[in-house]
């Protein structure tokens, strides 16, 4: 077909298009993983807060930087599903945030004794990471279901940045109700499961997002 | 015929429809597109390779599919420029693609090879290096010519296994005869 055709075939579907808003979309987004905070919540309570938890300094220092991870990454992937969006400094906030709060507690495990380090046990972080996941996966479809409707140019750095916005809400509720103060374990079952959330969300962007 | 010729008034007018404004808006668009990637395939050295206007007619599609994206508040040749990136991207890739499968010796026209005898045996040899399952799946889709849905059928497998068991076995020969990409 040549060009000209296309150009008469498609002017003659024009009709009134139904805008796809970043801002409007991350916000409906966000009633997802609160939604599943409350049931987590009410209906399967697998772990209760840790009163006796040391609400220190470099604890209130983490929170923080989760609480506006979990707003500013869902917030970029949604940008970035604008062809053309480019917005360096929010990207760069954004990468400083997520590596500032690795770095926080690798900072916090070389300065942990051993017994902390050790109380670090598989089970208990297998049940943290198992949670994170649980909590990820409504966010993650809901997320992909409306970044469908955007377009995408980097579906792998948009699948990454969906999982790990999807991730977000997990971590940010273990981190208070988590019953490891150990850094170790934090960085290996919250972080981890991040990660690997991070990677599997990769591989889906590359497949689903792809247009 | 509309007669306003910004390109980003055009593309306000066509989000609420405006069927004429939108012909105009995709004959801009066609006219930027054609130049921005005769401009970049000249430079990769790929211009007789792919046909610019197969670019232009994927980045129409998309405009039309994706509309719905643009920010009326931003300018528009940010937007059209990502998009038809986008679309080179995936076309360079697409190329590479048939270009690797194209260097293989003659698959799909297995007795034409079969004219030389050392060429013959370097295709048997080849088959012979991947599994049973690999040569089957190769055996029907590309020499007998046979439908994805017929060979999932006739092996019992969904459609999608077939499709990857194809592609990894195509890899898999590619590998195997070393054909020179262009990363080379």
């Amino acid at each position: 077909m040549k060009t000209e055709q296309l150009i008469l075939q498609l002017s003659k579907e024009a009709k009134p298009t139904v805008a796809f808003v970043p801002v409007k979309s991350w916000l409906l987004w966000c009633l997802a993983p609160m939604t599943v905070m409350i049931l987590r919540f009410f209906l399967w309570q697998t772990q209760s807060p840790n009163l006796t938890k040391n609400f220190d300094l470099a604890f209130l220092q983490e929170t923080i930087l989760l609480g506006l991870l979990f707003g500013l990454v869902p917030y970029l992937t949604f940008k970035q599903s604008v062809p053309g969006f480019k917005n360096s400094k929010l990207m760069f906030l954004t990468g400083f945030l997520f590596s500032g709060w690795i770095i926080l507690l690798i900072l916090r495990a070389t300065r942990a004794d051993m017994a902390d380090t050790q109380s670090a046990h598989f089970s208990e972080g297998l049940a943290c990471s198992y949670e994170i996941l649980q909590m990820a996966l409504v966010p993650l479809a809901v997320l992909f279901f409306i970044l469908r409707r955007g377009a995408s140019v980097h579906p792998l750095r948009s699948g990454i940045m969906a999982a790990t916005s999807a991730t977000m809400m997990g971590t940010l509720v273990l981190q208070v109700i988590c019953q490891s103060p150990s850094p170790v374990h934090i960085l290996a079952y919250h972080v981890g499961a991040v990660l690997a959330i991070s990677l599997l969300g990769a591989v889906l962007g590359l497949r689903i997002l792809r247009w | 015929m509309s007669k306003i010729t910004d390109p980003r008034q055009l593309m306000i007018q066509v989000q609420s429809g405006d069927e004429l404004a939108y012909a105009k808006l995709l004959e801009i668009i066609s006219v930027l597109v054609r130049s921005f990637a005769r401009g970049r395939l000249h430079r990769w050295r790929l211009s007789q390779q792919i046909d610019v206007e197969d670019i232009v007619q994927e980045v129409l599609m998309a405009v039309h599919l994706k509309k719905g994206t643009y920010d009326p508040s931003q300018a528009l040749e940010p937007w059209i420029f990502a998009i038809a990136n986008y679309k080179m991207v995936d076309a360079i890739r697409r190329h590479r693609f048939t270009t690797n499968l194209e260097n293989i010796p003659d698959l799909a026209d297995p007795y034409s090879a079969a004219d030389s005898k050392e060429t013959n045996e370097t295709l048997q040899w080849g088959f012979l290096q991947l599994n049973d399952r690999e040569r089957e799946l190769l055996t029907l889709v590309k020499l007998n010519e046979k439908s994805i849905k017929e060979v999932a059928l006739e092996m019992n497998l969904s459609e999608s296994a077939v499709k990857v068991g194809v592609h990894r076995a195509m890899s898999k020969l590619k590998e195997i005869f070393k054909v020179p990409s262009h990363e080379d």
